[in-house]
């Protein structure tokens, strides 16, 4: 028994080995970048934060220009292992706290290093001193060990990394600190007289003339007594309604507890007896916490199978708090699904900036639970129907922006939608980011519809569009006084017919609306195009009086059916527009309007039937008399 | 005039405000569970109604049709295309498209919870359209008043009981209508309507119909009614060609020998297997002790069990005394829409005697008759136009006081039709001729009226208060979720079955085979997603009465069962530590006579029950009881958590001290209240010992440490 699972071990070792092997002789040609050495560093200083499962690493870069010549530039390299996990880079001048731009450029393949270039706002002189902080974060750089631990076993986590700091320059003289959260300490890799401890703080140094991209293992095995949270997918979604002076918040998260694996299996007796104790052993999560805009409301938290009832949630004056219990205490390895929303005051939100007569919408990026690790986030933000020249402004770089449409809510055009996508979020990325749109304000008011879409079935394209120029006077247009061209002329270079047509109506008025309105005649401004080409008509019509009690536009389309040549698809839409402002009477005036519009198209309809059998009848009379005169 | 109407005009535009409130007042009254809890689904069977819908949704209908679902019945797999009631599904699917054409994006979920309370809305009107046939509108719109609250109804229909009841009974109403319209009018318009919505509501309520009228045994008799009729036309045809005495002969011989051809070729085809015989569920129907005799899985449902007395009155309150009275009241006219009301009363009564789940098909004709009858008294005793005679009485009663009761007595003897009533009291009225009005006898006396009318409305508002009550206390529970109260009577919501189906969706590998009793099939397909052995559509006895083998056996013999069907959990619910009184302990006796069906060998009912007879847990549990991986499962790590020796708040025994020990299975999760716990059936051991030597070792290897801290106690305590 033993033998064989002895041998059945060296094969497998053989075969991977033969893996490695054979994946590793495809790479590409390796190439060397020399970075030139400009500079010296005076001195280093090296933090490495650990109290959270988010490594932060915090240079501090005494650097002098040994070049004979003005520098602007500086290099610094990142562990093309480590690269992958880089979350956020950032340097800064310590004396001015002027952020430098950063940018990833040369790739070292055969030492394994990427670059960073930071570029100064100015150029050092020859000999002269620069202090440089280079923050730097990675994520999913710790390994939990040992890999498994029992429901009540302490964690572990091994940091590995190397004594020195990265740099691309000959150092004079570093230090690196290593700052931890519990003082549990298992293991840290020891040098003579170079390592010192103190409780939570390790220091590595003076070291003395490091050469560029040197390295020494080290690697400190300590404890972590707390939950380590991967958000594997967040998505945010922000509605904007100007109607309801309302953003609404919803979020849905995939999150994993990426600690220690709990060994064996849950057992609530455990459980249960250690919470006597407050669950100090465990590095479960049981309670979660977020952070809520100050003013927000109607709070819900559910997940894929209802509402989950174990959360609270309260306003306090510069927050709000939503404490909640996921349905099970989260143990290493377990997964957690869930989705929340939220509504706040728009106010507090969306700014309007009357210089460039825009709306300004300005929103976290993300808010949600801190030193967590974020895979890969989505915000999609719906702006209302009708928003116009949409601008994003966003502080960092982002994977991928899309602008698209947004259905809901019987919206008939849609929203105007925004998407931003990102992966490998953290804390430094919770930042508000403004998203700029115009938006009239009489889009509120407007509420476009389409009212009805018919055929003519068996009247072609051409006799509609006839029966269109005749269709007044009509027994059923008897409010129709007098129809003049204005205007009528074909634009020379598309062939198409312009015409614009005046019309004279009497109108009826409400017994309400009898004060508003003086004179009941309405003139009524038709314009249209026809297309001999495409066989298209578009009309449209508007009153030119009593436009500030109530304006309606009207659009018609005639087109030839797709299915039938023979027949005339028609398409009606109308906006009604009253500008009594936000009194009652501008939404009876336009409820109004829309009530005498829907009676009205089938009056109109009725009209042109009438006039279209007529010019049948006419067509029927002349090819008769055609044939007996033949 | 009011509001510019005439008086008809009055009328109807009060008929359809009253309807309109009934409606409403349907649909609010099934919302105490939304209010109380949440927008969820209840229960077991809509979980896979609501799962069907969403595939329905998200897949379309064609793959619907051909959905054949690998995630159940595993390793059979279940045909659900075939085998589900696609009529619900496609009305929800339907709403859902609508909607979401429209860009309302309603979630499939609550339209599936809100299906069931916007129906009964329809049945509201469906009831008034079929009282309104049987007597008028006024009885019409008490009908729809009465179907819209009776508890009888609600029970089947409150917010997120999403099951083919729901829309199954305004069908059912709704064709009945249809039926007695095409009746009345002998319309085949009306017959075309007929058929559409029986065909509908077969489809609510009948899987996969195909064939099944003519191969089975329950459906012979309604093919016997179809073919005589076809006789009788026939016999119609032959009567206008012949003469009578050839016709006599003809008739005699032709009546006896298509009897006996056809006796013989239904025993025939009975027994060649071409007709299905009577099925269990139809046997039951007539002998109610014959399911737990012969098919313990049917008798094991609890709707399938004989109704109590008391449940009909809790779920028709005074319908129940009115319903004889509108009975009786059909029989004094006795045309043919009042014959089919008859005889679906008394049939349906009949029925719901039987099975509790049929009190919903009497529910609806209870309603429909108790409306009629309490029509008739209110038009008997609060007929208006009778008041103009009082004066004329009261004139008379002045000459001589002894008059005045003889009109009532007689009026009270004299029993008008309700309609002949009003008619001639309203001739009566019209034509002021003394003579015509001394004709009337009918209830006069104010106080009279008074008493009836009074007491009346007091039963009614009775009759509201009671619906009231019934549903929020006893039909709007949705059973995933439990409430209780804390001391501070604060609400507590104890959510453990979302809580563990949860997390087996969540940190179980996706493939998954969960093991538990069939109760729980649906809801786990639907919340947890995984795979399971067998959920609440039994088709398949022999598998369910493995699984009730597998619970009921010891770990040995359970293992190889749980390892053959690739089993990675067992879940099962256990109440003990709540007192929740549904779980798997007290469903025990029922799976392991459903084992023992099918396994007569290896499973024994007497078995688990002690020397007294008695089926017990704790101390005088026996042997074969306390070796079953379910007694096992349950009591796992109980008495630890008590600190010795824990009391079962179920049973209410004090259960055996001592630890459980378990080789096989290692408790996976157990939710707050201990209510569902799930076990993880143990991988084969590595180096080849069994699982008992393993679980031996581990015990050797800790006990020996153990007992060296043991040994050095022992050793302080003797110096």
């Amino acid at each position: 028994m033993r033998l064989f699972s002895i041998f059945s071990l060296v094969c497998t070792t053989v075969l991977i080995v033969c893996t490695a092997v054979f994946s590793s002789s495809a790479i590409i040609i390796p190439t060397p970048v020399n970075i030139p050495q400009h500079w010296l560093n005076n001195n280093i200083l090296r933090t490495i934060d650990l109290t959270s499962p988010i490594v932060r690493e915090t240079t501090v870069i005494i650097a002098q220009n040994v070049h004979n010549d003005l520098v602007g530039e500086y290099h610094f390299p990142v562990k093309e292992k480590l690269d992958k996990n880089l979350a956020w880079i950032e340097a800064k001048e310590r004396k001015t706290d002027i952020v430098f731009d950063v940018e990833k450029v040369e790739f070292d393949s055969i030492n394994h290093i990427q670059y960073y270039k930071i570029t100064f706002d100015r150029r050092v002189e020859p000999q002269e001193k620069i202090t440089l902080i280079i923050k730097t974060v990675f994520t999913h750089i710790l390994t939990p060990v040992p890999y498994e631990i029992p429901q009540t076993g302490r964690q572990y986590l091994v940091y590995e990394g190397s004594q020195y700091a990265n740099s691309a320059y000959l150092s004079e003289k570093q230090k690196t600190n290593i700052k931890l959260a519990f003082s549990t300490l298992m293991s840290y890799t020891q040098r003579e007289n170079k390592v010192n401890r103190n409780e939570k703080l390790i220091t590595y140094g003076f070291y003395n003339n490091i050469a560029p991209d040197a390295y020494d293992e080290l690697k400190v095995h300590y404890g972590f007594q707390r939950p380590i949270f991967t958000v594997k997918r967040f998505r945010r979604d922000l509605e904007v309604s100007h109607w309801g002076g309302n953003l609404a918040i919803e979020e849905h998260i995939d999150l994993k507890h990426d600690g220690a694996k709990l060994k064996g299996q849950f057992s609530r007796l455990e459980y249960q007896q250690t919470s006597l104790y407050g669950h100090q052993d465990s590095t479960a999560a049981r309670d979660l916490q977020l952070l809520l805009p100050p003013r927000a409301s109607d709070v819900y938290y559910r997940d894929e199978v209802g509402n989950v009832s174990t959360s609270t949630f309260r306003n306090e004056r510069d927050r709000s708090v939503l404490d909640f219990k996921p349905r099970y205490p989260l143990f290493g390895g377990w997964n957690y699904t869930w989705n929340h929303g939220y509504n706040v005051p728009l106010s507090d939100f969306v700014r309007y900036h009357p210089k460039s007569d825009r709306y300004i919408l300005n929103v976290p990026f993300l808010r949600a639970f801190t030193q967590t690790m974020y895979d890969k986030v989505q915000v999609r933000v719906m702006l209302p129907e009708g928003a116009k020249n949409v601008k994003v402004d966003i502080p960092f770089s982002l994977d991928k922006l899309t602008h698209g449409v947004f259905k809901t809510n019987l919206d008939t055009t849609g929203r105007y939608l925004v998407v931003l996508e990102k992966t490998n979020v953290v804390d430094e990325h919770f930042e508000n980011f403004q998203i700029s749109y115009t938006y009239d304000n009489l889009e509120l008011l407007r509420k476009p519809f389409v009212v009805s879409g018919f055929f003519f079935a068996g009247a072609p394209w051409d006799i509609v569009t006839l029966a269109f120029w005749m269709r007044y006077p009509n027994p059923f247009a008897s409010h129709v006084l007098s129809v003049d061209v204005i205007d009528r002329h074909v634009d020379p270079t598309s062939g198409m017919l312009r015409t614009t047509r005046l019309i004279l109506k009497k109108g009826k008025v409400p017994s309400w609306g009898i004060g508003l309105i003086r004179t009941p005649e309405a003139y009524i401004l038709e314009e249209s195009i026809v297309d001999p080409h495409t066989k298209t008509m578009i009309t449209r019509t508007k009153n030119i009086t009593h436009v500030r009690k109530m304006q309606v536009e009207e659009w018609q389309t005639f087109r030839v059916d797709s299915q039938n040549n023979e027949c005339t698809k028609v398409k009606i839409e109308a906006k009604i527009i009253s500008k009594f402002g936000w009194s009652p009477l501008s939404e009876r005036i336009e409820g109004f309007g829309l009530k005498k519009f829907a009676d009205n198209t089938a009056t109109s309809r009725m009209g042109m039937s009438h006039v279209l059998e007529m010019i049948r009848e006419n067509q029927r009379l002349r090819s008769r008399r055609g044939f007996m005169s033949a | 005039m009011v509001l510019g109407l005439d008086a008809q005009n009055q009328a109807a535009l009060l008929k359809v405000v009253i309807l309109g409130l009934i409606a409403a007042v349907a649909i609010g009254s099934r919302l105490f569970s939304i209010v109380r809890y949440e927008s969820v689904i209840h229960e077991f069977d809509p979980w896979f109604n609501y799962r069907t819908t969403r595939h329905l949704v998200s897949n379309g209908f064609y793959d619907f049709w051909n959905w054949f679902d690998e995630r159940s019945w595993y390793p059979l797999g279940r045909v659900v295309g075939g085998t589900v009631y696609p009529g619900i599904m496609v009305t929800s699917a339907v709403i859902h498209n609508i909607l979401h054409a429209l860009n309302f994006p309603v979630d499939i979920r609550n339209i599936c919870v809100l299906l069931a309370p916007l129906f009964s809305a329809f049945t509201a009107v469906a009831a008034y359209l079929l009282t309104v046939e049987i007597k008028d509108s006024s009885a019409g719109l008490l009908a729809a008043a009465f179907i819209g609250v009776a508890p009888g109804y609600i029970s089947r229909s409150v917010a997120g009981s999403y099951d083919n009841e729901g829309i199954a009974i305004f069908l059912l109403v709704f064709t009945f209508y249809l039926w007695i319209k095409a009746l009345k009018l002998g319309s085949a318009f009306w017959g075309a309507w007929t058929a559409l919505f029986y065909f509908y509501m077969v489809a609510a309520w009948v899987p996969f119909v195909g064939f099944m009228p003519t191969r089975t045994s329950e459906h012979m008799a309604a093919l016997g009614i179809f073919g005589l009729l076809q006789i009788f036309a026939f016999v119609e045809l032959v009567r206008t060609h012949l003469s009578t005495t050839q016709f006599q002969i003809l008739f005699r011989g032709f009546i006896f020998v298509s009897f006996i051809a056809m006796f013989s070729a239904l025993v025939f085809l009975t027994y060649s297997g071409y007709i299905a015989p009577w099925t269990g569920r139809f046997y039951s129907l007539w002998d109610t002790g014959y399911a737990k005799k012969y098919i313990p899985i049917i008798a094991s449902v609890s709707e399938h069990q004989p109704t109590a007395w008391p449940s009909f009155f809790f779920d028709l309150e005074m319908l129940i005394f009115l319903f004889p009275a509108g009975t009786y009241l059909c029989f004094r006219e006795l045309r043919d829409e009042h014959v089919f009301v008859i005889l679906y009363g008394i049939t349906a009564s009949y029925f719901a005697g039987v099975m509790v789940r049929l009190m919903l098909t009497l529910t609806p004709i209870v309603c429909v008759t108790s409306a009629v009858a309490l029509s008739w008294l209110l038009d008997t005793y609060l007929d208006v136009s009778t008041l103009e005679f009082l004066p004329e009485e009261q004139e008379r009663s002045q000459n001589s006081s002894f008059d005045n009761k003889v009109p009532e007595k007689s009026g009270k003897r004299e029993k008008h039709s309700p309609d002949k009533t009003k008619k001639g009291s309203q001739n009566s009225s019209r034509i002021p001729d003394k003579k015509k009005k001394k004709e009337y006898y009918g209830i006069l006396g104010i106080d009279t009226r008074m008493i009836i009318g009074m007491n009346f409305i007091f039963f009614l508002w009775i009759f509201m208060w009671h619906c009231t009550w019934v549903t929020s206390t006893a039909y709007s529970s949705p059973s995933i979720v439990l409430a209780s109260r804390g001391a501070d009577g604060s609400n507590y919501i104890i959510d453990d079955f979302r809580e563990a189906y949860y997390w087996l969706r969540k940190n179980t590998d996706y493939s998954a085979k969960i093991l538990s009793w069939w109760d729980y099939g649906y809801q786990i397909a639907g919340m947890a997603d995984r795979t399971v052995l067998v959920d609440n559509n039994t088709w398949n006895n022999t598998h369910i009465a493995t699984v009730g083998r597998a619970l009921a056996s010891d770990e040995n013999v359970a293992y190889e069962i749980l390892r053959r069907h690739d089993v990675d959990y067992v879940l099962i619910i256990f109440g003990g530590l709540l007192g929740y009184s549904g779980d798997d302990i007290n469903k025990f006796l029922w799976m392991i006579r459903i084992a023992e069906g099918v396994y007569p060998d290896e499973v024994k009912e007497k078995n688990f029950f002690n020397d007294r007879g008695e089926y017990r847990v704790g101390d005088e549990a026996t042997p074969t009881m306390r070796n079953s991986i379910m007694y096992k499962m349950s009591y796992y790590n109980y008495n630890e958590l008590f600190g010795g020796q824990a009391t079962d708040r179920v049973r209410g025994t004090r259960l055996s001290p001592g630890k459980i020990k378990m080789h096989t299975l290692e408790e996976a999760y157990t939710t707050e209240n201990w209510i569902v716990r799930i076990f993880k059936v143990k991988d084969l051991d590595n180096i080849g010992r069994t699982l008992e030597q393993a679980a031996g070792f581990e015990l050797g290897k800790k006990r020996r440490r153990g007992a060296k801290k043991r040994v050095g106690g022992r050793r302080n305590k003797s110096s």
